[in-house]
């Protein structure tokens, strides 16, 4: 079928397909720097959602939102990493997909890049000997279009301590 | 106090006088008796009996008088001597005399006299001693002596409180002055303190009348200050208003001179004018050609004003079709977002399902491409939409600038005419003008010739009043120095810093002290 696809796109389209290897990220950005989660954890993105914010929490939690019935919990990805400067005002939402049994976890970013495919070769992972990351949450960097991307660790977000606190 | 008699008429003189009257009555008539019975019957002559008891008779009255005699001249005597002896002072206690009450009451009179005398002296002593606590009651109201001395310790008290007051008065008014000494000497600069109770109420009137003072030269110094100079602002300006007027004087004289050769101008010009006339009556040729130009031109202007303004509400519109746009734009731009993210989470669920749906893959590319495609081409509009409203901004500006500029074309049109018909009017009033020129230069002569003696004659006066400047200047000089000596015989007194040395709370106060004191 896919092949049968693939000629039928390349027959209406013109567009050829090309296969690819490496691993997908989507690409985000906050501030001037640019990060990439890999999309393997990614469930969807979408514009900023209707938040409900919660008393008495952190101020990195938005809050929670309604996703098509169900519940999904909002961080503030700028606030939980202590950055001082406002998200500008056609934010976007990642959302992740649903980890063990918790809560959906989902966080507001500046834009959404693209997908990008990033091979084996063109990632450095970072190291707590060779190379400290300067981002917390990041495992390494990556190169795509001449852009340095900070790769985004997801279980390691999820298992951080602030987050687990409210989890709990 | 004289004391009616208690004793009992026998023991009173009176009594005494009475019963020894009647029992020499009754024993003078029984001697009368019986020496006449004895005498008769012993002689027997009765005439004897008569002349003997006569005899008995008045030997009896005689021994009644000498003994009546001595019962009252004795106590007489003694209250005379006791009279006598008061009358020279002395106080001695008296005997009390047995017999008739009446002498005694009489002396015991004396006696007291003489108790209050003496204590009377002794109460004086105390006085003269300098003892004014003592009480003085008089006996009763009637009691001239106790009356007098009490009112004479009164006065005395009287006279030595006042000569203590007095005294106290003398210090008070000595420091006063000591305390005054600066006021007296000029020196306002400080407020004199209280120095006694009595001339309070004069130092508070001092303190306020040194205030006022200090006030008055205050604004005495003020006003000095800027009377001198105002008068030397006064003086200068005079000065420069009379060296003004005498350079205007010889400019003036200067003119005199050429107002001589008026006449001979007047007739020059006259000759002028009659050239200028032929010329004038083509330039009026040439303004009327003139002004159906002008006419022209103005029916044209208002054609282009209407054709302005009927481009100028077209480009409105066509200034709101590219703000419409511009919305459509955004509109645009808008969806190409969501499309762009429908593509991504295409890509993103294509991702998930694995390696076998990846045609669905591509197509979520190909969908990104496009909107990423479509999002470029939508830029392209707005930029394009927006380079239109400025370029349409632009167009407005200029037709805007164009329609003003018609507008002043019009208005300096309708002013041409208008000033060409003036000109016209005028080059005709010229011709007129010039006959009337003509007349008027053959008697412009002498009126000139009037003119210039009349000129001289103000000429005159206003040198006149130049020299009276010159005097108003030496005035106010001299007022500028009589100003300065009285800031001098003013900055004699020291005034200091003390503004408002009394302020307004004392001010009140001292008002109130002073109205206490009147």
């Amino acid at each position: 079928m896919d092949t049968l696809l693939e000629d039928n796109i390349l027959e209406l389209t013109g567009f050829e397909i090309v296969r690819t290897e490496g691993e997908k990220f989507v690409t985000f950005f906050l501030d001037d720097e640019t990060f990439a989660v890999p999309s393997k954890f990614v469930a969807e993105v979408d514009r900023l959602l209707s938040i409900t914010p919660l008393p008495n929490i952190a101020d990195w939690f938005s809050g929670l939102a309604n996703l098509r019935g169900e519940i999904v919990s909002v961080i503030d990805l700028r606030l939980f990493w202590n950055r001082k400067t406002s998200p500008p005002a056609k934010a976007k939402t990642i959302i992740l997909r649903s980890h063990k049994d918790s809560i959906r976890l989902a966080f507001i970013v500046d834009r959404i890049g693209e997908i990008s495919i990033l091979e084996e070769s063109e990632r450095e992972i970072f190291t707590d000997s060779e190379i400290h990351s300067p981002f917390p949450h990041t495992y390494g960097k990556g190169n795509f279009k001449n852009q340095t991307l900070y790769l985004l660790d997801v279980e390691k977000l999820l298992a951080s301590p602030k987050l687990q606190k409210i989890y709990s | 106090m004289a004391e009616s008699p208690n004793n009992s008429i026998l023991s009173s003189l009176k009594g005494t006088i009475i019963f020894a009257t009647a029992g020499l009555a009754v024993l003078v008539s029984l001697l009368s008796v019986v020496s006449y019975l004895v005498v008769s019957k012993l002689l027997g002559e009765p005439v004897y009996a008569a002349i003997f008891s006569s005899v008995v008779t008045l030997a009896c009255i005689s021994a009644f008088g000498a003994w009546l005699s001595k019962k009252i001249s004795d106590p007489i005597q003694k209250a005379i001597l006791t009279a006598k002896s008061l009358e020279r002072g002395s106080l001695a206690t008296l005997q009390r005399e047995s017999g008739a009450s009446e002498t005694n009451e009489l002396l015991e009179s004396l006696q007291r006299v003489s108790n209050q005398i003496q204590r009377t002296a002794s109460q004086m002593d105390e006085i003269s001693s300098g003892n004014l606590n003592i009480t003085i009651r008089p006996s009763s109201t009637t009691d001239k002596v106790g009356n007098s001395l009490q009112k004479l310790v009164t006065k005395i008290s009287d006279s030595i409180k006042a000569e203590k007051d007095y005294a106290v008065l003398r210090m008070s008014l000595k420091k006063l002055s000591e305390t005054t000494l600066p006021l007296r000497r000029g020196d306002l600069s400080g407020e004199v303190s209280q120095t006694s109770d009595d001339t309070k109420d004069l130092l508070v009137t001092l303190n306020l009348v040194a205030n006022e003072l200090r006030d008055i030269i205050k604004d005495v110094r003020s006003i000095t200050s800027e009377t001198k100079n105002s008068a030397i602002e006064i003086k200068n300006h005079v000065e420069q208003f009379a060296n003004t007027g005498e350079t205007r004087t010889k400019e003036l004289i200067l003119t005199s001179n050429s107002m001589k050769l008026l006449p001979d101008l007047v007739n020059k010009i006259s000759t002028e004018i009659s050239k200028v006339s032929t010329t004038t009556i083509l330039s009026l040729e040439q303004s009327q050609t003139c002004r159906s130009l002008i006419e022209q031109t103005g029916s044209l202007t208002n054609q282009l004003r209407q054709q302005v303004k009927e481009t100028t509400s077209r480009v409105k519109k066509l200034s709101d079709r590219s703000q419409e746009m511009e919305k459509v734009a955004k509109l645009v731009e808008d969806l190409m977002q969501r499309t762009n993210l429908i593509a991504l989470n295409a890509s993103i669920q294509a991702t998930a399902l694995g390696e076998n749906n990846h045609g669905f893959l591509v197509v979520a590319e190909e969908v990104e491409k496009l909107a990423n495609r479509a999002n470029n081409a939508n830029k392209q509009i707005s930029s394009l939409s927006k380079s239109i409203q400025t370029e349409v901004n632009e167009v407005q500006s200029i037709l805007e600038s164009a329609s003003r500029e018609a507008n002043g074309i019009s208005r300096l049109t309708l002013q041409s005419g208008s000033v060409i018909q003036e000109i016209e009017s005028q080059i005709s009033s010229f011709a007129d003008t010039h006959e009337k020129l003509a007349k008027y230069s053959e008697n412009s002569g002498q009126a000139s010739q009037e003119s210039f003696l009349s000129f001289s004659e103000k000429l005159f006066q206003m040198q006149s009043d130049i020299n009276e400047l010159h005097n108003s200047s030496k005035q106010s000089a001299q007022i500028a120095r009589n100003m300065e000596t009285l800031a001098s015989t003013v900055s004699n007194f020291k005034i200091g810093n003390l503004e408002n040395n009394i302020n307004t709370a004392n001010r009140v106060e001292y008002q109130e002290n002073l109205l206490q004191v009147s």
